[in-house]
């Protein structure tokens, strides 16, 4: 039984470390400079969720610095949305709470989540728990991941796993 | 139905009345008011046609719904086409234009690369390869432009759901390395994308073809699949329509499968069957070896023909050389040569004093029986012949003369001396003509006697009158050392006989010219 596959939209700002988040945890073959000529970068994540084997095919979306734009044809066939904000920058959470707002204004509400990257650096954090908890509340699902760590990569990417076979059914 | 509205001057008259009236009179004329609406067709049409299309619009889900129209729709329409065939026409034809404009395009495209390589290739040095290995194999020259020039391998297809670029299903020839097929599917949606975004005008354009080095891309696009090859070198432009057969194929089969998928490829592993036949190829390159023992039989066939012209030029330079000896030999004249069964025959006129051309023939290299010859004799006219008959005429003429002599003489008589000086001027010419000739010609001078008298005697006798004669030659001009004198005695009489006349005849002296060439 081959695995069940998902094409999986990553997006956030430019230097979340989105592609850190990806680089060592995830299978690839194309380097970073498909971000700066396709404007997109294709990488797969394997897992398996309650027995079920999952491909997550992860289409890394050029970062998003406020004026670039969403290509619909990247976002086309997604079944679930990873937000990437760095949480050492406040700015960068309000970009992904309206990368949301355009991405379900696109192709419709999908499963997501978004990953508070950077854990490390905890310390220099600006994005406190009262700014994620409204969030929260209105059905967001957040994580705190560290790219250099390693720190909740994994958990991320069942999370998200398991809710977009909870679509399924 | 008569109206009784409560509060009116009727009311006394009948209290039940009233009070029915005042406690059920609204709900009095609404039913008098719906049984009015259901008795009128008119108002139950109005009020079906207002809920219809709402009703429908929410069941739109619905299979039972869409089960129950289906027929009616498929009649209308087949009804609908049958009065007025225009109307689908004019619907269906920015749809089927399009498509019509597209495979119309790829045929001529198709056509256009077919007729370029008849083209190159009818005029080069390997199409010329091709005719003999077509005449060779007994293929048509067709069949093995197709097989030589179009060396390409199909060597790995994907098949990609064209919404999400997830990888349906995946096949490789042999032994083709390939990297992670899951990503390269979706990295080609991603990059068609980009392209279509960047670069493309119309609604339908879309990247059918990426050349990289050898390696080509060959993408065919249906409305839920794409089909994409690997192609490494030349493909023929038919490949391209082997790609749409199986795509259009794929998606009239999984239809449903395309629509609804929901990231499970199991079910188009069923579809391996179309992707194996895009998997097309010509191993031409490695397959066809030419065996050893046909590059030997090939290498003796040459050598064969190499010493059979080799042979053929040296016998016809030969040939050659010896004809026109023979034509420039004096006292020959070729009239025709003759080819009889591979033997030459050469005819023409002969003097007999010519050459013989049989031991010219043996000193040519040629074989004896390689040529014949017809020789009608003939007088040539040429000086050396009109020499050497002088020269023959004269040696005979000096040959049948004789000086004769008294018995037991040996002295020349005075009478003698007017043959003897005859002789002399004649043997003088012969002498001449030879030193022309190059011959070394003598003369020598036989003493003869008769029977009569001792052998001893006769000998010194025959010897004194050869002397004689000698001497008188030479003091008439013939040099000596050219001549000898030899006394035979009766050893080698004119005349056998002891007759008086046969002694005569016999007491001489007689010349013989003796030449060596």
């Amino acid at each position: 039984m081959s695995p069940i596959q998902k094409k999986v939209c990553m997006a956030g700002s430019f230097g979340v470390g989105k592609t850190s988040l990806v680089r060592r945890y995830v299978e690839s073959m194309f380097d970073e400079r498909y971000h700066t000529t396709v404007g997109v970068k294709i990488d797969k994540k394997q897992v398996t969720v309650d027995g079920k084997a999952m491909t997550m095919v992860l289409w890394d979306l050029a970062g998003e610095d406020g004026v670039a734009v969403l290509r619909p044809s990247h976002l086309r066939g997604a079944s679930g949305v990873i937000l990437v904000a760095d949480g050492c920058r406040a700015g960068t959470l309000d970009n992904a709470i309206s990368l949301e707002q355009r991405i379900t204004a696109e192709i419709g509400s999908l499963p997501f989540i978004l990953a508070l990257n950077k854990l490390d650096l905890a310390a220099e954090w600006e994005i406190h728990a009262a700014a994620v908890e409204p969030l929260v509340r209105s059905g967001w699902t957040c994580t705190r991941t560290s790219a250099k760590s390693g720190a909740g990569v994994d958990e991320m990417f069942l999370t998200l796993a398991r809710k977009m076979l909870g679509q399924d059914q | 139905m008569p109206e009784e509205l409560p509060g009116n001057g009727h009311a006394s008259a009948n209290p039940f009345a009233e009070l029915r009236s005042l406690l059920v009179g609204p709900e009095r004329d609404e039913l008098a008011d719906l049984r009015r609406r259901l008795d009128s067709p008119d108002r139950v049409l109005d009020d079906v046609s207002r809920a219809l299309p709402e009703a429908i619009l929410r069941r739109s889900g619905d299979r039972k719904l869409r089960l129950a129209l289906h027929p009616i729709v498929a009649e209308s329409i087949r009804v609908s086409v049958e009065r007025d065939p225009r109307m689908l026409a004019d619907a269906l034809h920015p749809v089927i234009g399009k498509a019509v404009r597209k495979a119309v395009a790829s045929a001529l495209q198709g056509m256009l690369l077919t007729l370029n390589q008849i083209v190159e290739h009818s005029l080069s040095l390997r199409s010329i390869s091709w005719r003999l290995e077509a005449w060779r194999t007994g293929k048509s020259f067709g069949e093995v432009l197709l097989l030589r020039s179009l060396l390409y391998r199909v060597e790995q297809v994907f098949l990609i759901h064209r919404k999400t670029g997830l990888l349906l299903l995946h096949r490789q020839a042999a032994a083709v390395a390939v990297k992670d097929a899951d990503l390269v599917s979706a990295m080609l949606t991603a990059i068609q994308d980009f392209v279509r975004d960047s670069f493309a005008t119309g609604e339908g354009a879309e990247l059918d073809t990426v050349q990289v080095g050898e390696f080509s891309l060959w993408i065919q696009h249906g409305p839920q699949a794409i089909l994409a090859g690997v192609v490494r070198g030349a493909a023929p432009k038919e490949l391209q329509t082997v790609f749409q057969d199986n795509l259009w194929r794929i998606g009239e089969e999984r239809a449903a499968d395309l629509e609804h998928f929901a990231g499970d490829a199991e079910p188009f592993q069923a579809c391996a069957p179309y992707l194996d036949a895009c998997l097309l190829g010509q191993a031409a390159r490695a397959g066809r070896r030419q065996p050893v023992w046909s590059w030997a039989v090939a290498a003796l066939v040459l050598a064969g023909i190499g010493a059979w012209i080799f042979l053929t030029v040296r016998a016809q330079r030969r040939w050659d050389e010896f004809a026109s000896m023979l034509r420039r030999q004096p006292g020959i004249v070729v009239t025709s040569v003759v080819d009889r069964g591979g033997q030459r025959v050469v005819e023409g006129l002969r003097d007999p004093l010519a050459t013989d051309p049989a031991t010219m023939l043996a000193a040519s290299g040629l074989r004896p029986d390689q040529v014949a010859f017809d020789w009608q004799p003939y007088v040539s006219s040429e000086a050396q012949f009109v020499d050497a008959r002088e020269f023959v005429a004269r040696r005979a003429r000096l040959e049948n003369q004789a000086f004769y002599f008294g018995p037991d003489r040996s002295g020349v008589t005075p009478e003698q001396l007017n043959a003897i000086g005859n002789a002399a001027s004649e043997l003088r010419a012969l002498f001449r003509q030879a030193d022309r000739a190059g011959k070394d010609v003598r003369a020598e001078l036989i003493g003869h006697t008769d029977d009569s008298g001792s052998e001893q005697r006769n000998t010194a006798l025959g010897q004194a009158r050869a002397e004689q004669v000698l001497a008188a030659l030479a003091a008439d001009g013939v040099p000596r050392e050219r001549m000898r004198a030899r006394g035979v005695a009766g050893a080698e009489p004119l005349r056998q006989g002891s007759s008086d006349p046969d002694r005569a005849v016999n007491r001489c002296v007689t010349l013989r010219i003796l030449s060596q060439p």
